[in-house]
């Protein structure tokens, strides 16, 4: 059973540099996704351990063997692409036998796993069906049997519910995480999407302009990002950022700014004291901010002035579109929450829920 | 109740199609009306064209019952499937090897399709000096190289393998490009999860390029075939149809009978055997492959019921 271990991998395409010294370990069994923002890498780094791309430098070793110089073939792997990549020409159940048929695997056999990862996927009755007479989310179905009908030992996924409607997206994300606890094996995903990442993985790898900006678990990467860049792109909504200035000292240590003042959380009151520069940058979650009456009021406890601009309603919970000094802010709270739109509304920000970033390195502080 | 705008407006398409219909049918209704005419009577060029005299079959009859006729259809039939095949599989071949991105490869794909933009004419005179049994290029290596001289256009069995050869010399490069760019149009990921499903360079080109490059193939082949049947220029330079009959193929039986020989109503029955040939062969293959499209999908039909 093998283990994934990638030692400092590059990749360029022509003179731009795409891959920068990229380091990645892998544990036999994990679920490992690769996400970040749409082109900073992602199917790159995938392809080049899959083999479809050449690497430009660097090692790629899985089970204990260095596999940059092999073929696809030689790598004992198996990929469910982007755009499903399905044989136009073949049925279903011939899609899906093709390497087992390659392989040399008896009729018998090969009928057998076929059958078995079909009705495993519901699609059992589809088999004789041309891909041009399926649906995408049936598509995608065979796209993920005909990878599951090989006994690879590591699976790698190429964004492969970029494709679907939302709601089937919703739906397929669900049973790929049911079938991930069935099928152990060392799994490689490839998204842009944080959920799907936060759902799906054992380990999450940020990756951002080609380099890992972060690994860990889900947890670890919501509760203590390691940059802004993580801290922005991991949380549904997303984190607010504002500028402001550290002033006090000791336990009346704060950052303040337009229409804010924030007391630093005691942990990290030590390393804020021997800063040079009195600005930071500071990151609350939406559900962070809790709105308040006018008249209470806590030293302990910081505080925000919001004007409401929009609310967007999802349900039990309200996204409250908000401005403050000039920047943007977005605040999720209970829908029955009474608001008025333009007009000033006071918010409680609980300390534990603050980040705090250096604003010129960016880097968690 | 169809009101007026409604008539007008399903007569539109007609409306705009008339006038490409009108050129259609005076360019090539007409001739092959006049061809019919014409096969029915006796007539020589020159002759006023009411002066033809009314025969009725006897052209097809005289024809039909002339061994060298046969003989035509025979070379015919030889050449047109003997070019189709060998430049479909030369092509088809050569299209697999150089499709690939590889520096200078574009160079050479454009040198590759030259013949094919050679007037017919010149490609006649370029292999009749090629084949010159005297001092062609071919002779002269032959000779150097002490090897025996081969009668190129001089014998009965070498002639039609030479006009063969310079056919497809001319022709390859069609079945090739067109290949070419159906290689090139190929779904490239389809192509990647083969070689991740253990696909050898061999295995990819025979269980997934090939099959899906087949209905290109299919019509070039089809469209060299028709193609093949109407060669004229390149054999009337090279040999003239000799020798004998040897390379007389129908195309250019009827050239001689209708210069040669004057007999412009036997030669429009000739011309309208070789179309019936021509759309026989051409029907029966599309029908052929129809039906196995046919089979195949009733079989999956069949099979996903049961
Ligand atoms: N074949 C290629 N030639 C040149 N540049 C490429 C090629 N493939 C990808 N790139 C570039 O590499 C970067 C990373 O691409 P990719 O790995 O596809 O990103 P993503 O994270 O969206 O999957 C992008 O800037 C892209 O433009
Ligand atoms: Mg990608």
């Amino acid at each position: 059973m093998p283990h994934i271990s990638i030692r400092g991998l590059q990749k360029r395409f022509g003179g731009v540099a795409v891959i920068n010294d990229l380091d990645l370990e892998m544990a036999d069994r994990e679920f490992t996704v690769l996400v970040g923002p749409s082109g900073c890498g992602k199917s790159t780094t995938l392809r080049m351990i899959a083999g479809l791309e050449d690497t430009s430098g660097g090692e790629i070793w899985i089970g204990g063997r260095e596999v940059s110089g092999l073929d696809p073939k030689d790598r004992d792997i198996a990929m469910v692409f982007q755009d499903y990549a399905l044989y136009p020409h073949m049925n279903v159940a011939r899609n899906m036998s093709f390497s087992l048929r390659l392989a040399g695997t008896p009729p018998r056999e090969i009928e057998e796993r076929v059958k078995r990862v079909a009705d495993m996927l519901s699609i059992g009755h589809l088999l004789e069906r041309k891909p041009a007479a399926l649906s995408g989310g049936q598509r995608q179905r065979v796209a993920m049997g005909r990878a599951l009908v090989r006994d690879a030992s590591v699976f790698l996924f190429d964004e492969p519910l970029s494709n679907l409607d939302a709601k089937l997206r919703n739906q397929m994300r669900a049973e790929l995480a049911v079938m991930r606890k069935r099928v152990e094996k060392n799994m490689i995903y490839v998204t842009h999407d944080q959920i799907e990442a936060m759902t799906l993985a054992d380990r999450i790898v940020v990756m951002h302009q080609g380099r890992i900006q972060q690994q860990g678990s889900p947890e670890d990467l919501y509760k203590r990002p390691a940059n802004k860049f993580v801290a922005g792109f991991i949380g549904s909504p997303p984190m607010n950022f504002l500028s402001g200035e550290l002033n006090g000292s000791d336990d009346r240590l704060a950052i303040a700014g337009d229409g804010f003042h924030v007391p630093v959380p005691e942990a990290k009151r030590a390393a804020m004291e021997n800063r040079t520069t009195r600005r930071i940058d500071m990151g609350i979650r939406p559900s962070a901010l809790k709105p308040v009456g006018e008249s209470q009021s806590d030293p302990a406890i910081g505080s925000i002035t919001l004007t409401v601009l929009v609310s967007e309603y999802i349900g039990a919970q309200s996204v409250l579109v908000c401005e403050c000094g000039g920047q943007r802010v977005t605040a999720e709270v209970a829908s029955d929450t009474p608001f008025a739109a333009s007009a000033p509304m006071r918010f409680a920000v609980d300390p534990a829920g603050v980040h705090l970033f250096d604003p010129e390195t960016e880097a968690a502080l | 109740m169809a009101s007026t705008r409604q008539v007008l407006n399903r007569a539109t398409p007609y409306v705009f199609l008339a006038p490409a219909l009108l050129v259609m049918a005076v360019a090539l209704l007409y001739p092959v009306a006049q061809s019919i005419w014409l096969s029915f009577h006796q007539w020589s060029i020159g002759a006023p064209l009411s002066s033809a005299r009314f025969i009725g079959l006897e052209n097809y009859r005289i024809l039909l019952d002339d061994p060298n006729v046969w003989a035509s259809i025979r070379v015919t039939l030889v050449f047109a499937f003997a070019v189709v095949v060998i430049e479909v599989a030369l092509g088809v071949a050569l299209a697999l090897v150089l499709d690939r991105n590889i520096r200078g490869m574009s160079v050479f794909r454009t040198i590759f399709i030259l013949p094919m933009m050679v007037a017919p004419i010149v490609v006649g005179l370029i292999w009749r000096y090629l084949y010159n049994e005297q001092f062609g290029p071919f002779t002269t290596a032959l000779e150097a190289l002490g090897l025996p001289v081969i009668p190129w256009l001089s014998s009965q069995g070498m002639a039609l393998i030479s006009v063969i050869i310079a056919d497809v010399w001319q022709w390859t490069p069609f079945i090739f490009i067109l290949s070419l760019a159906a290689l090139q149009s190929l779904p490239a990921s389809a192509l990647e999860a083969a070689r991740i499903d253990g696909a050898t360079r061999w295995q990819t080109v025979l269980y997934i390029k090939l099959p899906l490059m087949m209905p290109v193939i299919v019509v070039a082949a089809l469209l060299r075939l028709i193609d093949a049947f109407k060669v004229l220029e390149v054999i009337y330079i090279l040999t003239e149809g000799g020798p004998g009959l040897a390379t007389e193929i129908l195309s250019l039986h009827i050239y001689k009978t209708a210069f040669s020989s004057q007999q412009l109503g036997r030669a429009s029955a000739l011309s309208n055997i070789l179309l019936v040939i021509v759309m026989t062969i051409t029907l029966a293959l599309f029908l052929f492959n129809k039906l196995r499209e046919e089979s195949a999908r009733r079989a999956a039909a069949a099979e996903g019921e049961g």
